[in-house]
């Protein structure tokens, strides 16, 4: 390939650019032809590799963004994903494909990411009440443990203050019938003993069962965001 | 090389070229001068350019020469402010470089 060759070639190769940014571009390396002089032509054309990689090269040059990529000594990195980068070492001719799969690519997860949205708002009925449900069961289970706790606290009091009400009661009533104080205060002592038993299940509740549930459920949830993480990774 | 040149520095290096030259410098100048530091193929330095043009870092002109138009690079006031930017960043990255290197502290 000759000077003239390159040059016809890097000009069709730079068709759907604005004719201006295309004069600039192929004058710049006329100029750079000129100024290598005739005898270091053919070593020009074969530092620059190709006109499809200057081509390349020129093409990203103008929709060049900071955080999309950047110029260094081997040439153009796209650092957004990397699929983009034009290396003296690779094959030319790949470039503007890559270039081109590059957009696509980019409008499908744009695509994407519509539909994703879209589906969503259209499914927020199933997932709007799902997550209904979740949050009532995990309101119930709340509910039915602070319960459990308020029952057992409060039931216990209150047949142990029963107890002994009902046993001062009793002992009172033994000079007007002696049985029957007896009955009463028998009565009084089982209720006082369910009474003892209930607070003993509050403190068995507080201490050890609910401290072991928010241990369970922090190692399940632990469990599934973990795994999550290593999916992901 | 070893080392990667980034976006930065060969924008620091190309300005620092151009400055030199009080009327300005042309495309295959510029090569040359950066190639006597950095070895990068001749294809890199026009997107280089045109993006410090854009960015209002060098201006160009165009002068005859030879029987036709050469285009001429001028680093403008804000290159040269970003210039003396990349000078002093440099010069903090290398000191700290090279006293880690030679094993200062």
């Amino acid at each position: 390939m000759n000077r003239r060759e390159f040059m016809d070639q890097l000009g069709r190769l730079l068709y759907d650019i604005p004719a201006k940014d295309r004069e600039d571009a192929l004058a710049y390396y006329e100029g750079y032809f000129d100024d290598a002089g005739v005898e270091n032509e053919a070593a020009v054309i074969r530092e620059l590799g190709s006109p499809g990689r200057i081509a390349a090269e020129v093409k990203a040059g103008f929709d060049f963004n900071p955080e999309g990529g950047e110029y260094t000594d081997t040439g153009y990195h796209n650092t957004e994903d990397g699929s983009e980068s034009f290396h003296k070492n690779q094959k030319p001719v790949r470039y503007g494909q890559n270039r081109q799969q590059h957009k696509t690519k980019k409008m499908d997860s744009g695509v994407k990411t519509l539909l994703l949205i879209g589906l969503a708002v259209i499914t927020f009925p199933i997932w709007g009440s799902l997550l209904g449900v979740i949050g009532t069961l995990i309101l119930g289970i709340l509910g039915t443990i602070l319960g459990l706790v308020a029952g057992t606290l409060f039931g216990g009091i209150g047949l142990i203050i029963g107890s002994i009400a009902l046993a001062v009661f009793a002992i009172s009533s033994m000079t007007a019938s002696l049985s029957l104080g007896i009955a009463g205060l028998g009565l009084a002592m089982i209720l006082l003993a369910i009474g003892l038993l209930l607070l003993v299940g509050f403190g068995w509740l507080v201490t050890k069962a609910i401290p072991a549930l928010v241990r369970f459920l922090v190692d399940l949830f632990h469990r599934v965001f973990h795994r999550n993480r290593e999916e992901a990774a | 090389m070893v080392f990667n040149t980034g976006a930065a520095l060969l924008d620091a290096i190309v300005l620092a070229v151009v400055a030199k030259e009080e009327e300005g410098t042309y495309g295959y100048k510029i090569t040359q001068d950066v190639r006597v530091v950095l070895e990068i193929s001749e294809s890199t330095l026009y997107p280089v350019l045109r993006r410090l043009m854009k960015d209002e870092c060098l201006s160009v002109y165009d002068m005859e020469f030879g029987g036709r138009n050469r285009r001429y690079y001028k680093i403008t006031e804000k290159g040269y402010a970003q210039l003396q930017l990349y000078r002093i960043e440099w010069k903090n990255y290398s000191q700290k470089i090279s006293g880690l290197f030679e094993g200062g502290r």
